[in-house]
This record gives structure tokens, C-alpha cells and sequence, in this order.
């Protein structure tokens, strides 16, 4: 075991350092891209993503001064498509980082309590789990009105078996471990070791979990706000953007609704080849140790 | 933090009283009126085959399991609880060495601040105390300061379990109970780490309950045995007249059924006068201020 341990993480360093698939290169280029795009829009964008101008509706991309071309009311599809990332990842990451917080807290809960507390989590988490996600959003902005806060935090709670169920079952596996009953012997209490050695050893599945459902969250606020139950105009996002674009996609012009679309999916491509990375190279460095 | 309690002072009696102890897992008896008394710096053995519940009385004794029947008393007190002060106050007097030594160690941390892990709840001092505690832990165990700063799995399987008993000592408990503490090792490891606790015990007057299948192993490091079956102790006596003369047929199967070739009767038979030597003067020194030129023969 002590021959092949130098072996395996010569091996494992041999094959990391020198190349990273190109896709995952890609995808983390384009990332970047969008979030320094996000943060200086107001810096870069070539014009206001307000500014209507009807004689210059519909413009195709690669015409003069508007590069991806303008939208029916003739705003600038580039600057609007800059300003819009801003919500467009912000939402989301509030969705992630709230499901987060909620699906740590209870799949450790139900780890580690067990008995009746586990019972009505998990059977709460399978109840929510095979909820729409789409639909309870929508019934909490048919409740609480629309605006980003109601379907973030609706989004929230129905991301939060995935995490929850995730994390369970890991901190199953983990405090099963020998390791646990060695700090319990010590005199330590359940919850501190709890989260001083168990959450931080669940915590990379924790984040590889959170960046692939930032792509769902991602889609899913885009599809409300398509349907006119996330962000409100003037405020947009890409899926407001799309939204807009209906009737000139309808009238032969698809390029102001497939340009913010096209960013949709190209974000959620590259977060989720983030994620399936890092999940991954967790998968592989447990095989490692264990 | 609360005032830590005072080291408990050797006090002349038993250092652990086990009595009609069981332990039942729905109808299942795993441990069936268990009762032994172990004295400070002595070393029990506790052998029988797979599932005899040998684990089982182990887990009780070190808190991991409530026992559904009898008790168990630590230096005179009975321990009881999962309460905060009922667990410190057993932690202190008891620990615990498991047998998979990877497995008794957070992936995460280095050796060094896994050993220095209990003395954050029992020993008051800032971190770098801590820090210098555990080297000297670990030099006590004969653990380079190199080895300390690794991740457990660098580590072989004979540093971990050292590094276990190292952590397990931190706290300075009076008794130690190690369930197959070397079933996972080499022979010849093996022979280093028996000789290790050996040293230890010598040195700090702890007491062993060594829960084993390997009679070779417990012949080597014990001074009584017991002899469970079924979760009941068949037999019990000094280990080298339990191993020689078993009266229980049970006992003698298992004589029969383990082959020991690597351990021979009588350099262990040498060892252990010399060692009974050793103790013997630790108990003196301990039960009066050293009085010169005694015979301890
Ligand atoms: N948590 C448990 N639940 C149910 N049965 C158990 C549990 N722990 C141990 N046992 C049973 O108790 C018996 C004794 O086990 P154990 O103490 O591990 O024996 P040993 O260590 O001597 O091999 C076995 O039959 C085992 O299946
Ligand atoms: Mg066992």
C-alpha cells in the first residue's frame, strides 16, 4: 500500500500539471469573460441599454456602431446583452448560495441527528424534490408579486434536495468513519466535529454540486423571466431579452432573441463543464485516499 | 472553557471496575455479564473468536455504546453519560486505539494537528504550546518531526497507529483500550509497535485492555486474559498459565486453530520477567517515595 501511494501521486501529478482538456480551458475563458463583462458594463458598453432609437430597429449584427445589431425598439443588443449578465448571474448565484446554506444545513441535520429528524427531512426533501421547480416559482410570484427576490428565493428552496440529499448522504459515509468515533472517545461533542471535520471533508462535493446547479438556477430565472415573471422592464435580463424578441422573431428577425439566448447557453455549458470537472477530480481523489 | 479538572491522583485501587456488564442489540446479546477489574499499569488481554464481542465490550467501556445493563467505573468513579463534563471527565481516564489506523484520522489534517486535536479540549495553553506538545508526543512515540507534518496517508500503517497512540496519549489517560490495535500490520511491525506500548507502560504506569484475536500478540503484552464466547467470559487467569494449561475446550480450540510460529514461548517468557521487573518498580515507586534495595523477586 506504502509501494503505490508515491506511484499513484506520481502518476496523478504527471498527468495534471502539464495540459487541462481544452474544454474545461474554454469554458473557464468564457466565464471570465462574462463576469468582467458583468462588472464593467457600464464601463465597456457602447451605449445605454435604454436608449431606443426606431429608425434603427432590427438592425442585423455587423452593422456600424452595433455590432450584435439592436432589438425591435433599435437599443443596442450588445450593450443590453452586458448590462443584462449583471442579473443574469447575480439571481443565480443567489439561488446557489442560498440553496446552499439550506441544503448544508439540512443534510447535515439529517445526517447527523437521524432517527424521526432524518425521517421528516428526507421524506420534506422528496416532497420538494418532486415539485416543479419552475411551477413553485411561479406560484410564489403569483403570490408575492414579480420581482427577483420571490423567485430566487422560490428557486432556492426547490434546489435544496439536490443539495441536501447530496450532502447527506455524504456525511452518512463520512461519519461512519473511524475518525469520528475517535474525536467522540476524545470527549468532543457531535457538533463540533460535526463541523470542524466533517463539513470541511463534504465541502468540495458541496461545490461541485453548487456550480452545476448555478446552471439550472441560471436557466430556470431566464425561463421566468421569459414568461415576464422575473426582472422588471426597464431592468433586464437575458431572458427578458429573449422575451422582448418574440414578435421580431416572428417576423423573420431572430438575431435581437437568439444572441442572449446563445449567451445563455454558452454559460451554462462552460459552468457546467466546471462542475462535471470538479466533481471529477473529487471522485478521483477519494479513490486516492480511501 | 470551563477550569479543567485536576489529573486524578493515582489512587491505590482498581484504575477500571467493569461489572455484570451487557449489552444487547435488540434481542441480540452481545456482551453478556462481562465483569473484570483492571489495576494501574496493568495489561488485560481480551481474546475469542469474530463476533465473540470482544468489540462490543470495548465500544462500552470507551462511551461509544450505552450498555444496557452494569457499569463501568473509572479510578473509583462511575462513568455514565453523554452529557459535556461526563464525557470529558471519561475522555481524560480512558482513550481508545482502533484498528484501522488510516481510517482513525481526519483526511485533512496533518499528523501533528491531529495529535494536537484533544489537547485544544483538555489542555489549557495557546497554540503554539499545543504545537510543541505534540512533537514531543510524537518524538515519545518515535515519530520524526517529518513524519508529523504528513498527511495520514503518506504515513505507513505502523506510523499511523503510532501517531494514534500518540493522540490517544495527549490527554494522559490512566487506562488505554486498543481493540486489534496491530491486527492490521506486519508481523515484524507489529513486534515494534507491542514493543512500543510495552515501553510506555513501563514508563507512565498506563493500563492496557487489549482486545485481540491473535493469541501470540496477547501472550505477548498482557498479564491476564479473559476469554469470551458468545459475548461470556469462558475463562480467565494469568495469560501465560490461560495459554499453557487452557481448562476451557474453547480456549483450547482456539490455541489449536492459531498458528503463532512467530513468536517464541520463551524469549517471551524472558521478556516478561524483565518487564514484570520494570512494572513491579513502578508500582513501588508510585505506592511509596522509592525505599532503596528491595528485593522485587
Ligand atoms: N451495532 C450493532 N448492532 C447489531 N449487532 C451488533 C452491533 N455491533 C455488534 N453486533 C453484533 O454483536 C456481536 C459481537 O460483535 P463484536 O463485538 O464486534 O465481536 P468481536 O469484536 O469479538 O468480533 C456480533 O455478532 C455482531 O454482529
Ligand atoms: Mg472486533
Amino acid at each position: 500500500m506504502t509501494l503505490t501511494i508515491p506511484a499513484l501521486r506520481a502518476r496523478g501529478a504527471a498527468r495534471r500539471r502539464p495540459r487541462r482538456p481544452l474544454g474545461l480551458v474554454l469554458a473557464a475563458a468564457f466565464l471570465s469573460l462574462v463576469v468582467l463583462t458583468a462588472v464593467l458594463a457600464p464601463v465597456l458598453a457602447p451605449h445605454s441599454p435604454e436608449a431606443t432609437d426606431l429608425l434603427n430597429s432590427l438592425a442585423p449584427p455587423g452593422t456600424e456602431g452595433h455590432w450584435l445589431g439592436t432589438d425591435s425598439t433599435g437599443r443596442d443588443v450588445l450593450s443590453r446583452l452586458m448590462h443584462g449578465a449583471r442579473l443574469s448571474l447575480l439571481a443565480p448565484l443567489g439561488v446557489v448560495l442560498l440553496s446552499g446554506v439550506l441544503g448544508t444545513a439540512v443534510g447535515l441535520l439529517a445526517a447527523r441527528a437521524g432517527g424521526w429528524v432524518d425521517a421528516v427531512l428526507t421524506r420534506a426533501m422528496d416532497i420538494v424534490f418532486a415539485f416543479p421547480s419552475l411551477l413553485l416559482a411561479m406560484l410564489v410570484v403569483a403570490v408575492f408579486g414579480p420581482g427577483l427576490a420571490a423567485p430566487v428565493c422560490a428557486l432556492a428552496v426547490a434546489y435544496t434536495p439536490f443539495l441536501g440529499r447530496v450532502v447527506r448522504s455524504m456525511a452518512l459515509q463520512e461519519g461512519a468513519r473511524p475518525y469520528m468515533e475517535s474525536y467522540r472517545v476524545m470527549g468532543f461533542g457531535e457538533w463540533w466535529v460535526t463541523l470542524r471535520h466533517l463539513l470541511p471533508n463534504v465541502a468540495p462535493v458541496i461545490l461541485a454540486q453548487g456550480t452545476l446547479s448555478f446552471g439550472y438556477a441560471l436557466v430556470d430565472l431566464a425561463s421566468l423571466s421569459y414568461l415576464g415573471l422575473g426582472v422588471r422592464p426597464p431592468e433586464a435580463d437575458w431572458g427578458s431579452m429573449i422575451s422582448q424578441a418574440q414578435s421580431a422573431i416572428l417576423q423573420g428577425q431572430p438575431w435581437s432573441g437568439l444572441i442572449p439566448g446563445i449567451a445563455v447557453l454558452l454559460t451554462v455549458v462552460s459552468v457546467n463543464v466546471l462542475g462535471e470537472h470538479l466533481s471529477g477530480s473529487i471522485a478521483r481523489r477519494q479513490g486516492e485516499t480511501r | 472553557m470551563t477550569e479543567p479538572e485536576p489529573v486524578p491522583e493515582p489512587v491505590p485501587g482498581p484504575v477500571l471496575e467493569v461489572a455484570s456488564l451487557v449489552k444487547r442489540f435488540g434481542t441480540f446479546t452481545a456482551v453478556d455479564d462481562v465483569g473484570f477489574t483492571l489495576m494501574p499499569g496493568a495489561s488485560l488481554g481480551i481474546v475469542g473468536e469474530s463476533g465473540s464481542g470482544k468489540t462490543t465490550t470495548a465500544r462500552v467501556l470507551a462511551g461509544l455504546e450505552e450498555p444496557t445493563s452494569g457499569t463501568v467505573t473509572l479510578a473509583g468513579e462511575t462513568v455514565t453519560g453523554r452529557s459535556r463534563r461526563d464525557r470529558l471527565r471519561r475522555a481524560r481516564l480512558l482513550q481508545m486505539i482502533f484498528q484501522d489506523p488510516y481510517g482513525s484520522f481526519d483526511p485533512r489534517q496533518t499528523i501533528a494537528e491531529s495529535v494536537a486535536e484533544p489537547l485544544r479540549l483538555h489542555a489549557p495553553g495557546s497554540r503554539k504550546q499545543h504545537r510543541a506538545r505534540a512533537a514531543e508526543l510524537l518524538d515519545q512515540v518515535g515519530l520524526s518531526r517529518r513524519a508529523g507534518q504528513s498527511p495520514p496517508r503518506d504515513l505507513s500503517g505502523g506510523q499511523r497507529q503510532r501517531a494514534a497512540i500518540a493522540r490517544a496519549l495527549a490527554v494522559r489517560p490512566r487506562v488505554l483500550v486498543l481493540d486489534e490495535a496491530v491486527a492490521a500490520l506486519d508481523v515484524s511491525i507489529q513486534a515494534q509497535i507491542l514493543t512500543l506500548l510495552e515501553e510506555l507502560r513501563a514508563g507512565t504506569g498506563i493500563a492496557y485492555v487489549f482486545v485481540s484475536h491473535d493469541l501470540g500478540v496477547v501472550r505477548h503484552i498482557t498479564d491476564e486474559v479473559l476469554v469470551m464466547r458468545h459475548g461470556r467470559v469462558v475463562e480467565r487467569g494469568a495469560t501465560e498459565h490461560v495459554l499453557r494449561t487452557p481448562r476451557h475446550p474453547y480456549t483450547r480450540l482456539l490455541l489449536d486453530s492459531i498458528p503463532s510460529p512467530d513468536w517464541d514461548l520463551d524469549r517471551v517468557a524472558r521478556d516478561r520477567v524483565a518487564r514484570d521487573r520494570r512494572a513491579l518498580d513502578l508500582a513501588d515507586r508510585q505506592a511509596t517515595p522509592a525505599p532503596k534495595g528491595e528485593t522485587t523477586c
